[in-house]
């Protein structure tokens, strides 16, 4: 493919001559060594409160000798309440929280408050009382789809190759992409069909409207695709961005600016305007260092719940490198949910009515946890251990 | 030091020049350069364990530092540049070798107005031969993406840079 005498290739190499050498053993390994520091204490946090708690990007953990500024040491700082919708309940000792002597230090500003600590006690600890389904994702030389539901047994629901899919809020429909090709399907069988003609982006999941009648799909420009008569609308006020999510009530927009900011915005009539009237959520991706001291960035949100006021999104902190953390985010505040289960959080999702679906790492074994609307657990059990590699993609009704 | 260390030691002597090279023409500066290859080096350490063989690490150490340079832009970690939409050559230079010292000022300041992913794919293309599925696979897009990035790239070095526009135009041929 390369000649090697290519001028532009050869300017390239000349220009990069310039750079001169460096022993970047010592600085490497340092720079490992905070990474590992970050992690274990980002660990000892998510011991107590599952989520990497994320506020006002003003939080930091304890640095060695336990100075931490002005504003003092407490517990875990809670995110600022909005009301918007319920915090999920904690109802168990806090006191047994392995993490109560994790200290993050709260801002100068704000005082401290006791954290929603410890474990919630859930109504049902089987996966016989899951009300609803949960989707799963694999790639690969053998992609597939899987679908679990009270049955307990995982089922395939696609075997066709794609980049990306989205399913429907009853779980009855998936959309996914193939060669910039978008292809609907039954989840329960049939044969796929293509509603639109154009090439779709292959990095942008097809979202499904609440009522399951339309698909947001990533495009030249994002559009809004009739799966029954493949008429095409545009977004409201020209909306630019990615991987846009409905709220489940579809009155909100949630999505992702190149910068890794999230936005939301109105879609009803009142939101004509919607470029204008978008409302950014604090924090994360924000340019400005001092509102996003630790580089968090929320590329690809996940779902959305009801009312667009929370938002499942995985989110990378300081930047570089990829490390993810699944997050709830209030979409108010930036702050990221506490949530009262232990472990890891590795997936997190909203179906339509507001149920959140956790997926978490506990001591080598893997739990799924689901909040209903107003933050009960309803249940918690082991996740099948032939899902274990698989990536959740969807909880629906 | 024990064995591990070692390896990784030599991996970081053998590598750190070639990613350096790669780093400046992202940033345009000798110690964000150095930043963002420390960075790749420090993940490659956090995942040392988990790379077989050395070919991996020199995969995931370039994989890290070209996500870092994407994901970094937003915080400006790249130099500084003038405002301007087309790079005068500087005058008065008559020998070569200051001929060859402007037009690489001249590069620099043009790479550093291209977007972070628009400038990855074209140092991936056109500094370390890359395919186009390769740099896809590296960047984690799609080689449409890959594609587009690279020719909005070239077309943004043609107006920068009139004096690269035959050599870009070679390119986009391709």
């Amino acid at each position: 493919m390369t000649t090697g005498n290519d001028p532009l290739r050869e300017a390239l190499g000349g220009l990069a001559d310039d750079v001169q050498d460096a022993d970047l053993y010592g600085p490497a390994l340092r720079r490992s060594r905070r990474i590992a520091h970050q992690r274990a204490a980002a660990g000892t946090v998510s011991a107590l409160a599952a989520l990497g708690l994320v506020c006002g990007g003003l939080w930091y953990l304890a640095p060695p000798g336990g100075h931490g500024g002005s504003g003092g040491a407490t517990t875990v700082a809670e995110p600022v309440p909005t009301g918007a919708a319920p915090q999920p309940s904690a109802s168990a000792s806090p006191s047994h929280s392995p993490s109560a002597s994790a200290t993050v230090h709260t801002p100068p500003h704000r005082e401290p408050r006791p954290a929603p600590s410890g474990t919630a006690t859930p109504r049902s600890r089987s996966l016989i009382d899951l009300p609803g389904k949960i989707f799963y994702d694999h790639q690969g030389d053998r992609p597939q789809v899987v679908r679990l539901d009270s049955a307990g047994d995982p089922e395939t629901v696609l075997t066709a190759p794609h980049s990306t899919l989205g399913i429907s809020s009853d779980g009855s429909q998936i959309a996914y992409v193939q060669d910039g090709s978008l292809l609907v399907a039954d989840t329960d069988g049939g044969k796929p069909q293509r509603p639109y003609a154009g090439k779709v982006s292959d990095e942008e999941a097809p979202a499904w409207s609440p009522d399951g009648s339309r698909l947001l799909v990533g495009a030249d420009d994002p559009v809004v695709l009739d799966v029954a008569d493949g008429t095409l609308q545009t977004l409201p006020g020209g909306l630019a961005g990615k991987h846009f999510r409905w709220s489940g009530d579809g009155s909100k927009l949630v999505y992702a600016t190149d910068s890794c900011q999230l936005k939301v915005a109105g879609t009803g009539p009142s939101a004509s305007a919607s470029a204008e009237a978008t409302v950014t959520v604090p924090v994360l991706g924000d340019p400005d260092q001092a509102a996003d001291p630790d580089g968090l960035d929320a590329c690809r949100p996940i779902s959305v719940d009801a009312t667009g006021s929370r938002v499942a999104v995985p989110f990378r902190q300081g930047g570089a490198g990829g490390e993810v953390a699944h997050a709830v985010v209030n979409t108010a505040t930036g702050c990221a949910d506490v949530l009262p289960i232990s472990g890891t959080v590795i997936g997190a999702v909203f179906d339509a009515r507001g149920n959140l679906l956790v997926r978490a790492v506990d001591q080598g074994t893997i739990k799924l946890s689901l909040f209903s609307s107003d933050g009960t657990l309803l249940l918690q059990a082991p996740e099948p251990s032939q899902l274990r590699k698989l990536d959740l993609v969807a909880y629906t009704y | 030091m024990d064995s591990r260390d070692a390896e990784y030691a030599d991996f970081v002597r053998s590598q750190t020049r070639a990613l350096l090279r790669s780093a400046y023409l992202l940033t345009g500066d000798q110690h964000l350069a150095e930043d963002l290859v420390q960075e790749a080096l420090a993940r490659t350490h956090r995942a040392w364990d988990r790379l077989e063989h050395t070919e991996h690490a020199t995969a995931y150490a370039r994989k890290v530092m070209y996500h870092a340079q994407v994901s970094l832009w937003r915080r400006r970690r790249v130099a500084e540049i003038l405002p301007g939409t087309v790079l005068e050559r500087h005058a008065g230079h008559t020998d070569d070798l200051a001929e060859a010292a402007a037009q690489r000022v001249m590069l620099r300041r043009a790479l550093l107005a291209l977007s972070p992913k628009q400038r990855a794919v074209v140092v991936l293309r056109y500094f370390e031969d890359r395919t186009e599925a390769e740099a896809a696979q590296l960047l984690g897009v799609s080689v449409s993406t890959v594609k587009t990035q690279c020719a909005r790239g070239l077309d943004r070095l043609r107006t920068l840079l009139p004096d690269l526009r035959a050599l870009t135009d070679t390119e986009a041929r391709r």
